[in-house]
C-alpha cells in the first residue's frame, strides 16, 4: 500500500526541499522504493538539492501533457537505491498543473510499486502548494522557530484539513510537525520559541527537530541529501524523523544546550 | 580565526566552490539559446522517430526511448527502441 | 475629552457597478433579513471594483438610499482624489488608505456573508446552516472578489433543528466557521488569525487563539465560555473588544463572556 506524503509549510525559505530530500533519501536507503516530486514548477530546486541537476531531460509538466512518459521523467538515484527524482518544470508556470494530469501521475507511480511518494510542495497557498498536497495522505509540516512561520503552518494545516481530497472525502490527512533550523542556545537565551511553544501553538505531533547546522549549507553545496552525511546533527537528526515516521520510538536528539568541551589546541589558537 | 581552524579549513572539502561550479554550469546551460535546449526538441525528435520507425514496423508510443545525458564538454544521445516479438 | 484615531467595525459596501437603483433595492432585501442587525448601522463605501467607473457614479443618491433603509453613510474609500471635492459637497467622508483593512473587511464579511454565501458559492445551497471556509484563492475557480476562494462544507440537513454545531477539528488560521441560528461548541483550539462566529453562544474546550463573535444576528443574551482565553478579538451582538485592550486577569485562563448594557463581561469560568 503506497502513501503520499506532503512536504510543506506555507512560508518559504524554511527547508521544505531540504526535508523533502533528505526525508525521501533516507526512506529509500532503509529499502522503500520511494519518489519525491518537486511541485515548484517554475522555480524547481529539488534536482539541484539532491545533485541531479545535469540528469534532467523531462519533467512533470511533459508527462502530464503527454510529451513524455513517467518513467522516461523520473530520475534514478545513483548514490541511493530506490530513490527516484521527478523534477518540476523550469519554463512553464504552476498553471501546467492540473488535478487529473496530478492524480494519473500519483496512480502510475503506485501502480509501479512505489511505496512511498514524497511531494516538495512550492512555498505559498496557490495552485503549486494546493496541487502538492491535494492527494496526500500524510503531511510533514515544516516549521522553523518563529512566529511568521509558525502562523503560516497553522495556515497550511487549516488547508490540508479543508481542502485536501481526504477531507473532502470526509477523512483527515495524518500530520507531522518537523521543526528545522533549531538552535537550543537561543531557545536557553530566551530568543528563539521553543518547540515546546511550536507544538502547544501548532498542537499537532512532533516527528523531529533538526537542529541549525553548517552541514545543511554544505550538502545542498554539494547535492548530496543532508541525511547521508552521517557526521552532522542535522543528518542523525533527520534520521531520526525517518525511523519515527516508519513507527519507531525515538527520543529526540540535538535539542539541548549542549556542554562544548573544547581541545587543549582549540583553546590555545581558537 | 585561529590557528587550528585555518588548518582545519584547508584540509576540508570547500564545497562553496563546488556550489559555484554546478551553478555556472547549469545557469550556462539554461540560459543558452531556447531552440537549442534539449527538453524542448526531445519529445517532437521522439514523435519523428516514432512516425518513422512505424512505417516499417509496428512499434507503440511507449516502446521508443529518447533519454540525454550530459557530461562536461559533450552530450549523449541514447535512443532505445523495444521491437515487439508479435509481427503484425 | 479626547480625541484618538482608532479603529472601529465598520460595514463596508463594496460597489460592483454603478446603477444606484439596482444597489439600493439589493440593500434592502439584505436590510429586511436582519433589520435588527444593521438598524442605524454605520456603512463605508468601497470603490475599489469600480475603478475608473467610479466618476459616473451618484454618491448623493446612494446616500439617500442609505438613510433612507436606516443606515448611517460614513465615508467613501479607494476613489480617485479628483473626486474629493464632489464626495464632500455630497457629505461622505473620503476614507484614507491605511491599515484599517484587517479590521473593517472582516466585519464586512462577517454582517453580509450570512446571506452572501448562499449566491457566491455553488456548494452551498441555500438555507445552510453552517459554513466552513477557508480564504484561500482557489485555483479552480475564478471569483472576482478579494477573499478568492470560499470553501464550503455542507452541513447536515439536521442540523437547523438541532441547533448546535459541534467542531471536532481544530480551526485553524485563515479559516472561519460560522453556525447560523445556532450555538456552536469547539473541542479542540481555535488558532490565531481564525474566526469562529454563531448565532447563539460559543464554547471553546480549547485554547481560544482567533476571533469569536456570538450573537451575530443580534442576541444579546448570547455568551462566549472557553477553557483558556487567548481570544484576539471578542464579540457579543456587535459589541466588541480587542482582548489586548482589557483589563481582563483572565488571559490564559478558564472565562465567560457575557455582555451587560453594552459593556463586554469577562469573568471567570467555574468549574
Amino acid at each position: 500500500m503506497s502513501k503520499v506524503i506532503v512536504v510543506t509549510s506555507g512560508k518559504g525559505g524554511v527547508g521544505k526541499t531540504t526535508s523533502s530530500a533528505a526525508f525521501s533519501a533516507g526512506l529509500a536507503a532503509r529499502g522503500h522504493k520511494t519518489a519525491v516530486i518537486d511541485f515548484d514548477v517554475g522555480l524547481r530546486n529539488l534536482d539541484l538539492i539532491m545533485g541531479v541537476e545535469r540528469r534532467v531531460i523531462y519533467d512533470f509538466v511533459n508527462v502530464i501533457n503527454g510529451e513524455a512518459t513517467l518513467k522516461q521523467a523520473l530520475i534514478k538515484d545513483k548514490r541511493v537505491d530506490n530513490l527516484y527524482i521527478l523534477p518540476a518544470s523550469q519554463t512553464r508556470d504552476k498553471d501546467a498543473l492540473n488535478k487529473e494530469g496530478v492524480e494519473s501521475i500519483i496512480n502510475e507511480l503506485k501502480a509501479d510499486g512505489f511505496e512511498y511518494i514524497v511531494c516538495d510542495s512550492p512555498a505559498g497557498i496557490e495552485k503549486g502548494a494546493f496541487m502538492a498536497l491535494y492527494f496526500a495522505d500524510e503531511a510533514i509540516v515544516v516549521t522553523n522557530p518563529e512566529v511568521s512561520s509558525v502562523r503560516d503552518s497553522d495556515r497550511i494545516l487549516g488547508i490540508l484539513q479543508s481542502r485536501s481530497k481526504i477531507a473532502e472525502d470526509g477523512g483527515s490527512v495524518k500530520e507531522h510537525l518537523l521543526i528545522t533550523r533549531y538552535s537550543p542556545d537561543r531557545v536557553e537565551g530566551g530568543d528563539m520559541l521553543g518547540m515546546d511553544d511550536i507544538v502547544e501553538i501548532l498542537s499537532i505531533p512532533l516527528i523531529g527537530v533538526i537542529p541549525e547546522s553548517g552541514t545543511v549549507l554544505q550538502a545542498s553545496n554539494s547535492g548530496n541529501p543532508v541525511i547521508m552525511d552521517k557526521e552532522s546533527t542535522a543528518g542523525q537528526a533527520y534520521e531520526d524523523v525517518v525511523s519515527r515516521f516508519l513507527g519507531e520510538d525515538i527520543p529526540l536528539r540535538f535539542v539541548d544546550v549542549e556542554i562544548k568541551k573544547k581541545g587543549f589546541f582549540q583553546k590555545i589558537f581558537g | 580565526m585561529g590557528l587550528f581552524n585555518f588548518f582545519k579549513k584547508e584540509k576540508k572539502k570547500n564545497t562553496a566552490n563546488l556550489a559555484k561550479e554546478r551553478l555556472q554550469i547549469l545557469i550556462a546551460h539554461e540560459r543558452t539559446d531556447k531552440s537549442q535546449r534539449s527538453p524542448d526538441y526531445l519529445p517532437k525528435l521522439r514523435d519523428e522517430l516514432v512516425e518513422v520507425i512505424r512505417k516499417y514496423v509496428h512499434v507503440s508510443d511507449k516502446d521508443v526511448n529518447v533519454s540525454l545525458e550530459k557530461c562536461d564538454d559533450f552530450d549523449t544521445l541514447e535512443l532505445n527502441i523495444t521491437l515487439s516479438d508479435k509481427v503484425d | 475629552m479626547n480625541l484618538k484615531g482608532e479603529m472601529s467595525m465598520l460595514n463596508v459596501l463594496h460597489l460592483e457597478h454603478t446603477d444606484v437603483d439596482a444597489i439600493t433595492a439589493e440593500l434592502q432585501k439584505k436590510r429586511d433579513e436582519m433589520p435588527q442587525f444593521f438598524m442605524q448601522s454605520p456603512v463605508v463605501v468601497d470603490c475599489n471594483i469600480l475603478g475608473e467607473n467610479v466618476t459616473d457614479f451618484d454618491f448623493l443618491t446612494l446616500k439617500e438610499s442609505l438613510l433612507k433603509l436606516g443606515f448611517i453613510p460614513v465615508g467613501v474609500r479607494n476613489i480617485p482624489a479628483s473626486m474629493n471635492a464632489s464626495l464632500a459637497k455630497a457629505g461622505w467622508a473620503v476614507m484614507r488608505e491605511s491599515r484599517k483593512a484587517y479590521v473593517e473587511d472582516n466585519t464586512k464579511e462577517s454582517s453580509s456573508e450570512v446571506n452572501n454565501e448562499s449566491n457566491k458559492d455553488h456548494n452551498t445551497e441555500k438555507n445552510n446552516d453552517i459554513t466552513i471556509k477557508d480564504v484561500t484563492n482557489d485555483p479552480e475557480q475564478n471569483l472576482v472578489e478579494d477573499q478568492g476562494l470560499q470553501q464550503a462544507v455542507q452541513a447536515p440537513r439536521g442540523a437547523a433543528m438541532i441547533k448546535s454545531l459541534t467542531v471536532v477539528k481544530p480551526v485553524r488560521s485563515g479559516q472561519q466557521i460560522y453556525a447560523a441560528e445556532s450555538d456552536m461548541t469547539v473541542l479542540a483550539q481555535t488558532s490565531a488569525g481564525s474566526e469562529i462566529m454563531a448565532d447563539g453562544s460559543i464554547h471553546v474546550y480549547g485554547a481560544l487563539r482567533g476571533r469569536v463573535l456570538a450573537g451575530a444576528m443580534g442576541n444579546e443574551s448570547a455568551r462566549i465560555f472557553c477553557q483558556s482565553l487567548q481570544a484576539e478579538l471578542i464579540a457579543i451582538a456587535g459589541r466588541y473588544q480587542l482582548l489586548d485592550e482589557s483589563d481582563t486577569k483572565l488571559i490564559g485562563k478558564p472565562a465567560m463572556i457575557k455582555l451587560s448594557g453594552e459593556k463586554l463581561i469577562i469573568e471567570p469560568l467555574m468549574s
